[in-house]
């Protein structure tokens, strides 16, 4: 029961939060594909603001399979500061295959109960979109195809909750990275390139941050 | 061999979306589905149930599909709360003044149960004879005493009414049909058939309401879907059609000189629609039958007996799972089908696919997938308690 408590309490906080909206800081859900870099970017804004990490990073799809929070990130920016709570939601698919994982010399069960939990975080950070999210920061790896189902799906799904979104165009540091192809692929939102791995190009990504969820 | 084609036998996978739009061999509408290994058990447990209940409905049973997991498992919870309906309303359909009292909804639930009820799994599982002889005559008994009298009466006052409001909707309209044939049904009964029929007439004499229109025909879409699963065997089904025509001939017969003439013409395909309901939901039973599951047998012979009279009924179409049945069916089918597919599907243990909108859609939330093809849910209804607080 100690998820479903937890869940309560989360709900609850965001109740509280609908009646009275301008209190509390803002819940800004880090979403996008598998392996975009959304913990790294996540870790790297918590790290920068609170000092601590949110989750384990990994070269493995699917290494969140649970949305994790970091609550109370206060991001000064300009002598202002703005408070967010960051959502680093598991990356959004539509299929998700245990042979994927045994390229990683995964073992075979460990392979398909990892996929299993990789399922349910899907439906959970599609939960959270639903209920729980007041911004969206859609992380995207810039040396991928961007015109992918899940994206446009996503990506529609937060339009039509009217929720700000940035794009961040992440993995700037390698070869193939094109950060002009994510700005095509989405020219109705702002796009951010960055390295959240190298720390590239952070003032901007918490100048956007602070000007679109502040 | 999860569905299976009853035309031309070809079998689709669990979830096989090709059959959505007909079967691509022989474009038949009709499919059976045997979750591999459920039907065994299934109809071993059903046989019980029915010898010990005696009754027209027990109230426990197992939908055949349920173990199969995914979309069979579904379909399988459909398959129990359809079920639950039928068992709640026939306990009430007991009582007489139900009848009188003509509560529109309810009563136009109650139908599809009633007509199938009495054959529901004996008849697939058990071919005993002598049980379903013991039930039919227990039934029989306790339909004349209670329900006799008072449905002739509700079959009387509801029959014109019915008849005229059918004649003036458009047949196409399958309930609408059905309330007529109901109607006809009762008369045909009281006046002279047995008191299985009454069961069926309780039940029909409520089908009129107009209210309950889509309601019923919900229902019979998804009894109509169902169907093939708990359809016996063709083999089965000859014996008993014999017995059961003369009382649709009778009631046939009957029907018009009660109802006004448009009311005929439903009539017989109404009959039809009863049938097919009664097939669908419950594996016809050999040898207990009511008027109304007798007439819906006959029906499925009548095409070769009696052409003339199916000919002049083109709003049988109603009736989906037929294969000669209407396009406009179809479409709503297909998309009652469709609302089915799951928001996870499981292709093998350790593959998923999902359906991001489904999962954004439902409000309820998955919290753990098992490997069964189950999974944990928490339903929107706690959510909501705990904001109210």
């Amino acid at each position: 029961m100690g998820l479903l408590t937890e869940l309560r309490s989360s709900i609850s906080r965001v109740t509280s939060k609908l009646f009275a909206p301008d209190q509390g800081p803002k819940r800004i859900g880090i979403y996008g594909p598998p392996n975009a870099g959304k913990t790294t970017l996540a870790n790297r804004i918590a790290r920068d603001w609170t000092g601590d990490a949110i989750g384990p990073e990994s070269h493995v799809p699917h290494e969140t399979r649970r949305a994790r929070r970091k609550e109370n990130v206060e991001i000064e920016r300009n002598g202002k500061s703005v408070t967010i709570d960051i959502v680093d939601t598991p990356g959004v698919t539509t299929k998700v295959d245990y042979k994927e994982f045994l390229e990683h010399d995964i073992e075979k069960d460990d392979a398909v109960r990892r996929s299993r939990e990789a399922t349910e975080g899907v439906a959970e950070a599609m939960h959270w979109l639903r209920e729980d999210v007041d911004g969206v920061i859609y992380v995207l790896d810039s040396a991928a195809d961007p015109f992918t189902q899940v994206n446009t799906m996503l990506i529609g799904i937060i339009e039509s909750k009217d929720l700000p979104v940035l794009i961040f165009a992440n993995k700037t540091d390698l070869e193939e990275s094109s950060v002009q192809q994510i700005a095509n692929a989405f020219p109705q939102h702002e796009t951010v390139p960055l390295s959240a791995l190298e720390g590239d190009n952070m003032d901007e990504v918490y100048d956007k941050i602070a000007e679109y969820f502040g | 061999m999860p569905h299976q084609c009853t035309a031309c036998g070809h079998t689709f996978e669990d979830g096989s979306k090709e059959m959505l739009s007909g079967c691509p061999g022989c474009g038949g509408t009709t499919f059976q589905f045997r979750p591999s290994g459920a039907s065994a058990d299934d109809v071993s447990g059903a046989a019980p149930d029915a010898t010990d209940a005696g009754a027209p409905g027990p109230t426990d049973e197992t939908p055949p599909e349920r173990e199969s997991g995914g979309v069979a498992e579904r379909m399988g919870r459909t398959a129990t709360a359809m079920r639950d309906w039928m068992h709640r309303d026939d306990s009430e359909e007991a009582d007489p003044t139900r009848n009188g009292t003509g509560e529109g909804t309810d009563t136009g639930r109650e139908d599809p149960s009633t007509s199938g009820r009495p054959d529901d799994r004996p008849s697939t599982s058990t071919p005993d004879p002598s049980t379903s002889d013991e039930r039919a005559t227990g039934e029989a008994t306790s339909d004349t005493t209670e329900a006799d009298t008072p449905p002739t009466d509700a079959a009387a006052s509801d029959a014109p009414s019915t008849g005229t409001s059918s004649t003036e909707t458009t047949a196409a309209d399958a309930t609408e049909t059905t309330a007529a044939d109901a109607t006809e049904t009762t008369a045909a009964d009281s006046t002279e058939t047995t008191a299985a029929d009454a069961t069926g007439d309780d039940g029909l004499a409520a089908w009129p309401d107009p209210p309950d229109v889509s309601h019923v025909r919900e229902k019979d879409q998804r009894v109509h879907r169902r169907r093939p699963t708990t359809r016996p065997p063709e083999s089965e089904r000859p014996t008993e059609t014999r017995a059961p025509t003369e009382a649709t001939d009778t009631a046939a017969n009957d029907a018009p000189s009660a109802a006004p003439p448009s009311a005929e013409t439903t009539a017989a395909d109404d009959t039809t629609e009863d049938g097919l309901i009664v097939a669908d939901e419950e594996p016809v039973d050999g040898s207990a039958e009511d008027t109304a599951q007798a007439s819906a047998r006959s029906e499925m012979a009548r095409p070769d007996e009696l052409p003339p009279r199916r000919e002049p009924t083109p709003e049988s179409g109603r009736v989906v799972s037929e294969p000669s049945g209407e396009k406009p069916d179809m479409a709503e089918l297909r998309e009652e089908l469709n609302e089915q597919f799951e928001s996870i599907k499981i292709v093998e243990p350790g593959q998923y696919e999902l359906n991001l909108m489904e999962l954004y859609d439902r409000e309820e939330y998955i919290i753990s997938l098992r490997e069964n093809g189950r999974y944990v849910i928490q339903m929107p209804e706690d959510w909501l308690g705990d904001r109210m607080e």
